[in-house]
């Protein structure tokens, strides 16, 4: 679109851009129009149509790896169907985008063929020892390929990290709570790695009128039972649990926020 | 003079009625690109024209 306002009898163009990248197939995109024609409110629908031809179709396009422990290797395949009358070879590999912590992530690309000349591209995670605990991370992977048509090859790589150790729940209602009440709520705390946990310590913030018990349920689960003191004023409280929980040589902190209200 | 008002009337009504306001004409809603390459940007051209008789203002365009 050139300009704005038209006068009567006069013409313009509108251009829409689309950008094949991650489509396979027929492709319909449609472009809204807002202008005063019809009082104001009218909408015209314009729709572009397109049939994006690929030589090479991987079965999807995101690789997910979850629930990744550091130290650890996984790998996921992903089926590439090749129209190249030739086969598929992979002549690089890098990471595009913004990569949290800007750090590359060990990622090792191979093609795979397997008896009946199938090609598959296997992508291995080697999760390091020293890798980052971040929750999620993703990027864009991109491979150099030698179709013509698709020279660059692109999957969605996503990264979920295991917590080490998950706490359950993560907020405590406690409304209606009776004075001197022991076991009211439980807190969970489960180890990921194996190693046994131990409670380093259980605090609250504002004004103290918890009690806690803490109970070992197996090696990996620790339960700390939240009660309410005899002594706790009456009315709505809000505050903050903090517990510190140890796996081996590592601390954990967590942050749990109750709230609710004693009554006699 | 009541002949003259009634007459009047109808004229503005009449007026009324011819106009139009601006209208967004195009030659085609539907652009077919045919086949394309992947990992392309390709383009598509609408063009149109205000074939009404008030101006015309283009408010956005968007996708979707």
């Amino acid at each position: 679109m050139e300009k704005t306002a038209y006068l009567p009898g006069e013409s313009g163009t509108i251009k829409a851009y689309f950008n094949t990248a991650h489509y396979n197939g027929s492709v319909t995109k449609t472009i809204q129009v807002y202008s005063n024609t019809n009082g104001g409110g009218n909408i015209i629908r314009l729709h572009l149509k397109a049939t994006v031809v690929t030589d090479l179709r991987p079965a999807r396009t995101s690789v997910y790896f979850r629930n990744v422990v550091p130290g650890k290797s996984y790998t996921e395949r992903i089926y590439i169907e090749n129209h190249m009358h030739k086969p598929l070879e992979i002549k690089g590999y890098h990471i595009v985008g913004n990569v949290r912590n800007s750090r590359e992530f060990p990622l090792n690309v191979k093609l795979v063929r397997n008896k009946e000349g199938k090609e598959f591209v296997e992508i291995t995670l080697k999760a390091l020892k020293s890798m980052p605990v971040l929750e999620r991370t993703s990027f864009t992977l991109s491979l150099d390929t030698n179709s013509k048509k698709m020279p660059k090859m692109t999957f969605f790589i996503i990264i979920r990290m295991q917590k080490p150790v998950e706490i359950k729940p993560i907020s405590l209602f406690m409304f209606g709570s009776h004075r001197n009440a022991t076991r009211l709520r439980r807190i969970s705390l489960t180890s990921n790695t194996g190693k046994p946990l131990k409670v380093v310590s259980v605090t609250e913030t504002g004004k103290k009128i918890f009690t806690f018990e803490t109970v070992r349920e197996d090696k990996r689960t620790i339960d700390v039972w939240v009660g309410i003191k005899d002594n706790a004023p009456l009315g709505v409280f809000r505050s903050i649990i903090k517990i510190t929980v140890k796996d081996g040589i590592t601390e954990h902190h967590f942050s749990v926020p109750a709230r609710g209200t004693v009554i006699q | 003079m009541h002949k003259k008002l009634f007459i009047l009337i109808i004229a503005i009504s009449q007026a009324m009625a011819m106009a139009k306001g601006p209208i967004m004409t195009f030659k085609t809603k539907v652009v077919d690109l045919g086949k394309v390459d992947p990992g392309k940007k390709v383009q598509a051209v609408f063009k149109f024209t205000n074939t009404g008789d008030e101006k015309l203002i283009i408010k956005s365009v968007k996708p979707g």
